[in-house]
Formats: C-alpha cells, structure tokens, sequence
C-alpha cells in the first residue's frame, strides 16, 4: 500500500495539520522513503496477529496545589474559565 | 561554600559560546541557590533538560510553541536534586520536544559540541552534554527516549545512564512517547551519575510506575560480560576497534568476557521510530493551544510554529496508527518489540551485562544529516534496543585520540548499579579518567 498525497492531506487533517505545499512535497517524499526503509529493515510480517494488549490504571483526580499558576499559561481565559472556541 | 561553586559556573559559561543554555537567567539561579550547605550534593552544580519543569521557569522543550510557557511545579527528580543539596544553573537546550539525535532541531539555534564546536554534540539532551564536556556544571539531569542522554555523553566524552523504567519519577517530565523514555542523569564521572541516580530515585505518588520498583543490589564478585557481534558490525572499524579493547580490558577487573549474540537488534531502530511516532502523535495532541501555547483562532494555527521534525513525527505517528497504517506499521512493531524484549530478557540469563559500541560513528559536522532523516535515525541503531526492552544502559567515554567514543553498557532490569559498576570499571582501565 502506498502513502498517497491523498492519503497525506487526509492524515495531516487528522493531526492537525495546516502543510504548506513545500510542506506536502519534503513530508511525502520523507514519509515514503523512511518507511520504505523501516519496511526491509522490520522482520515481522505485516499480519503479526492481535496487538500486544495495554495495561491501564484507574485515573485518579487529584487537586493541583497552584491553580492560579496553571492557568497563567492559558492563552485565552474568560471569567478564570479556559475558552476553547467553537467547536462545531 | 555552595555559592563560590555557583558563581564559578557562571563565570564558566560565560556568553554560552555553545548555545548549551536556553534563557539563562543567572539571578535566578542565584535566586533558587538554598541557603544551607548541608546534603550528599552540596555544591554540585546540575544544569536541568528544558523539557522537565523547575516551577518559576520558562519550560520551552526548544519548541516556540512553548516559548511563553512557565512551570507551575517542579519536576520531583529535580526537587529531590534540589533537597540533596545541588544547585540548579539552569535549563539546556535540547533538540524540540526531544525529536532529534544531534542537537540541531532546537528553536533556539543548535547545540555546539564544546570538544570542537563544527560538530554536532548529540542529542536530544545535547545542552546536558554541552553543559558538562565544556565544564560549566558537574552533573545534568536529561531524559532517554531512544538514547538522548548517551548520543551527547558519547560524543561530547561525558558519562550517561538511560535507568530502569520505574526508577526515576517522570512527572514534570514532558512525555513524549511514555513507554520508552525517562529522566537520566549525565556527569564529568560515573560517580557524578550514580550520585545523581541515587539522590533521585524513589517511590513518587505522581508516577505509579515507580512505586512497584526496586534497585536490585549490586553485586560485588566478577561479571560475566556479553560481547555483542551485531553492535560492532554496525558501528565504524575503528570505533569498534577501540572498544572491542576497552571491553576486552575488563578481565584486569575480573570479569569474564563472553560472545553475546542478539539478533533481534536488527529490528530496534525500525521499530523504536514507529513506536516513538506513534507514542508522540499522541502524546502532541494536548498541544492544541487552549491550555498553553499561542495565542491562535484554531489548533492549525497554534501548531504552524512546530518545527519541521515535530511535524514529520506527529504526521508518521498519525499515519501508522490510522485505518490504513495499523496492521502493516504499529501492530507490527508492538510485536518485534516484544521479541526484542524476549531477546534482551533472555541474554541476561547468560551474561550479567552486555557491552559495545554506544554510536556507531564520532560526533559528525553541524549540518551534514539535518535535511536526511533516514541518516538522522541511523544515529540511534545501538541505543534504542535498551529502551525498546526496558533495561538500563549507560555510556561511558574511552581515552585516545581524535573525538569522543563510548562505550555502552547494558543489564538486566533493576540491575543500574552493576551497569554503573562496570561504567566505572572502563573509566579507570580506559577512560579518560584512568
């Protein structure tokens, strides 16, 4: 399967990725030949079965002792809330 | 006593002529400098990786994303330097968000190599390498994802120790790609590095990885050390060649040396990109501009700043864990890892730690890889498997002549101070402090 600009443009959406069109063409042509590498280089063959399964622990909440200092990093705060924007 | 040491650092580093440094403020380190000279690292100076948090300071991870950015807390393997009585200078350049292996992807310009400043240091910690071959700082604390602390200490003649997983606490650490990587201590000695380790190892309720860890003690008759053939093939002839001498030198200490093979190696570095990229991808998403960053109408637009490898990774980490990517990319790599692993477990029933090469090649010209990351990525063949298998490793530099070389020593999980005791035992047969 070849990574096609299509499927850049389709990956740097998912990413959030706004690529200029030097952008597309350097990451392409990067992104193909370092996978091509990785392909000859990785013995493993491409249907290794079930993914390795994660291990996950509970979140736990904890208070952070300094919010103030937290949000002094926030670029937009409105009312001491963070505002995000629209989202839809 | 401890200030005398903070002012000479100062005076040391001078105009920074290495670019080691990323806004250094020396009032606030004379600010932050504690007022009593007590503890195990009284008047040790440590310059801190700019991707782990000292609450008060710019934390930028060498990215203009974060260019504003200021700690809320401190990271706790740097408040536990800190209580031990160090004294932090300052924070080091790095390449952005620990995506490199030289030293040059910093925003803030690259990291000069102060044993000829042409050459790149290393990276990512390449400021920590800097910091301490120019003689500014004693010690630094870095981070090893893929071999960020042993690149620098390789090529800049520094000592370097990528520990266990669970032995440092990683909160304040920016995580990048959280199964492979970890704060990591670098010295001028190998007792710069175990005094480091030791001051900052420990159960730390922020990072549950730690509190199921425990150093295994360390053993005090001969080692057998494994040779590993697939770590000198890749490396240049004549770096091979020297530490093949320095290796096989040992047996002056003791140790019985052995032949090693481990021919899972030959899948790390794929497999160590693809994780990282995925890991990474992930891990970047919470740079959307709405908690920290730039102040911009949309996500897009705060991440236009991200350098050129920053993006490259977010946008390989997105494409091997997507729909089309999965199956033939990231699955694939979660399974040679574990071979990997299986290997690596395997070989220390044999042998006690395992040795060669830490870079295949001496510190190469600023410039030369930057615009090739295939040759990038070449640099990290020999570090990665220790991360990859999640064992300790460390770099110790080798006396002679021409640019730095290091030899990199590996052990079993749990097993840091019998990989430092055999670091110290090279330092003193062929080290630069023999």
């Amino acid at each position: 399967m070849e990574l096609t600009a299509e499927t850049l443009e389709h990956v740097a959406r998912l990413a959030r990725l706004d690529l200029s069109e030097d952008e597309r063409e350097t990451f392409h042509r990067d992104i193909v030949h370092v996978l091509d590498l990785f392909d000859a280089l990785i013995d493993r063959p491409a249907d290794a079965g079930r993914e390795p399964a994660s291990q996950l622990r509970e979140d736990i909440v904890v208070p952070h002792e300094d919010i103030a200092a937290l949000l002094a990093n926030v670029p937009r705060l409105k009312d001491g809330r963070i505002d995000v924007g629209r989202s839809l | 006593m401890t200030h005398e040491h903070l002012e000479r650092a100062i005076d040391r580093l001078g105009a920074d002529p290495w670019n080691a440094f990323i806004g250094f403020d020396a009032d606030a380190a004379r600010e932050r400098a504690p007022t009593s000279t007590d503890g195990p690292l009284a008047g040790v100076v440590v310059s801190v990786k700019d991707n782990l948090a000292v609450k008060g300071l710019a934390m930028t991870c060498a990215s203009r994303f974060l260019a504003d950015y200021v700690s809320p807390y401190t990271a706790t393997v740097v408040a536990r330097l800190e209580r031990a009585g160090a004294l932090v200078l300052g924070k080091t350049n790095m390449d952005e968000f620990a995506c490199g292996s030289s030293g040059e992807s910093s925003a803030f310009g690259p990291t000069r190599n102060p044993v000829d400043q042409t050459r790149v240091p290393g990276g990512s910690s390449s400021g920590a390498g800097a910091s301490i071959a120019a003689g500014v700082v004693d010690a630094g604390i870095g981070s090893d994802t893929g071999g960020s602390v042993r690149a620098p200490g390789s090529f800049c003649g520094v000592a370097a120790l990528k520990p266990s997983p669970g032995a440092l606490s990683r909160h304040g650490l920016s995580d990048l790609a959280m199964s492979l990587e970890s704060p990591a201590p670098m010295g001028r000695t190998v007792a710069n590095v175990r005094e480091l380790l030791t001051a900052m190892a420990g159960p730390d309720d922020h990072d549950p990885a730690t509190s199921a860890f425990a150093f295994a003690p360390e053993r005090t008759g001969p080692l057998r050390v494994g040779i590993v053939p697939q770590f000198f093939e890749a490396a240049e002839p004549d770096v091979a060649a020297r530490v093949d001498a320095a290796a096989r030198a040992l047996t002056d200490a003791g140790h019985e040396i052995v032949e090693h093979s481990l021919p899972a190696v030959g899948d790390g570095l794929a497999t160590y990109y693809l994780l990282n990229y995925a890991e990474f991808a992930s891990a970047m998403q919470r740079y959307d501009g709405t908690r920290y960053g730039p102040l911009a109408s949309t996500p897009e637009a705060a991440r236009a700043c991200l350098g050129p490898e920053v993006k490259r990774r977010i946008l390989m980490g997105t494409y091997v864990t997507s729909r089309e990517g999965r199956a033939r990319w990231y699955t694939r790599a979660l399974h040679a890892r574990a071979a990997i692993a299986r290997d690596v477990t395997a070989a220390f029933q044999d042998v006690d730690v395992l040795v060669g090469p830490t870079m295949p090649f001496r510190a190469f010209p600023l410039g030369e890889r930057v615009s090739d990351p295939r040759a990038l990525y070449a640099a990290d063949v020999l570090t990665v498997t220790a991360n990859l298998a999640g064992v300790p490793a460390g770099t110790v530099p080798l006396t002679g002549p021409g640019l730095p070389i290091g030899l990199q020593v590996m052990g079993a999980t749990a097993r840091d101070f019998d990989v430092l005791r055999v670091m110290a035992d090279v330092e003193r047969l062929s080290g630069v402090a023999a």
